[in-house]
């Protein structure tokens, strides 16, 4: 998988967020994302990707457990890519 | 005789182009104060004396009703991009269609009207207004829907979709504040400009006849909610953009024009106070909005 190349990570203060189109000519949809996930989408910026890559990324930049990074990355993953996030 | 007039607004200079003959101040009354000489760069050139290039196909992007008629957007495609715009508008009494053509950057501009319709001079005047409300956006501005005031040399603008009651805010500042007016009552534009977020007056300003060209520093944005208490909230980072975000437009789909929107909204969020203000139509929200803009 790779992100959806057409989104750029801003950051706004403390804050990073995903402004992408909405469904709707009108509606636009705003995404934050936490400091963890920011780092998670700059590193994996324009590559090809699998889940145990970033779950590898996790455990080497992060003090958490394989198992906890597995479960968290998946979740993280299905998320975006119902939010039209990442190109399958 | 090429019939060839400029006008200046917010700083930024743009051509229009009329049949020979055709009276650019009876047409466009509003536009009076913002006429300017040729000289500085263009922003776009609107070319209404040539008609518009022929066999163009493509996808419809939006179509709504205003308070000035009926519109449709299309997106033409050669290929699998998009190559430009196609605008019709059509007034209330749904008379001739009128079309206008753009390039992806809404720099070069083509329009087409039926120059017998007496809707003609409003057809043009809002062709205008949605091809500067593009074109601004690669030269760092924004055509906001909102009111705008001034008080003390800044200005205060207030957003909400149509009919929350900007305009009624705006007359609760007018009537609770010494030396307060009216900026634009619809369409002023924002330019951030030595770290400095200014709002210029503008040829649309809706329903009010304010068509000034002055210019001042921001003093704050609040996004109106109508409720049955006023109260003010100060919005930060990320909701500030979303307070600003629905007033702003760049065509959908255009990334270029997107990004540039994106990038001037999050500047102005980082330099200017913005907050959601629940309002009652009376003085005491002109007061508290005030109030939430200095603390």
């Amino acid at each position: 998988m790779k992100l959806n190349d057409s989104l750029r990570l801003r950051k706004m203060g403390r804050r990073y967020m995903i402004v992408k189109d909405g469904p709707d000519i009108n509606l636009t949809d705003v995404f934050t994302l936490n400091d963890t996930a920011a780092d998670i989408w700059e590193a994996f910026s324009g590559k090809e990707f699998s889940a145990g890559d970033v779950t590898a990324y996790m455990v080497a930049n992060y003090d958490v457990p394989e198992e906890t990074a597995a479960a968290d990355v998946t979740a993280m993953l299905d998320e975006w890519d119902g939010y039209g996030l990442l190109q399958r | 005789m090429k019939n060839v007039k400029y006008y200046r607004v917010a700083g930024l200079d743009f051509r229009l182009l009329l049949p020979g003959g055709m009276d650019a101040d009876e047409l466009l009354p509003s536009f009076r104060n913002f006429k300017t000489m040729d000289g500085g760069s263009l922003i776009f050139s609107f070319n209404a004396a040539e008609g518009i290039p022929e066999g163009l196909g493509g996808r419809k992007l939006d179509e709504s009703d205003t308070d000035l008629g009926h519109m449709v957007l299309i997106a033409l495609e050669s290929g699998a991009d998009v190559c430009g715009y196609m605008v019709e508008l059509q007034g209330l009494a749904r008379g001739p269609v009128h079309r206008m053509y753009a390039d992806c950057l809404f720099s070069d501009i083509r329009a087409e009207l039926d120059w017998d319709s007496p809707d003609a001079g409003m057809a043009l005047c809002s062709m205008l207004r949605i091809a500067f409300s593009q074109a601004v956006l690669l030269h760092g501005g924004i055509s906001i829907h909102s009111s705008a005031v001034a008080l003390d040399g800044r200005a205060y603008l207030f957003l909400g979709s149509s009919g929350t009651g900007k305009s009624t805010h705006s007359a609760m500042w007018i009537c609770s504040f010494d030396g307060c007016e009216l900026v634009n009552d619809d369409n002023p534009v924002l330019r951030v400009e030595d770290d400095i977020v200014f709002v210029y007056g503008s040829p649309w300003s809706g329903k009010t006849p304010c068509y000034r060209d002055v210019k001042y520093p921001v003093g704050g944005f609040a996004r109106l909610r109508q409720s049955a208490e006023n109260r003010f909230r100060t919005c930060a980072d990320v909701d500030a953009f979303v307070a600003l975000l629905p007033s702003c437009s760049a065509v959908k789909g255009n990334m270029r024009l997107q990004d540039c929107l994106y990038d001037t909204i999050s500047m102005i969020c980082e330099r200017v106070p913005v907050g959601v203000m629940d309002c009652l139509p009376d003085c005491d929200s002109a007061r508290i909005c005030m109030k939430g803009f200095k603390y």
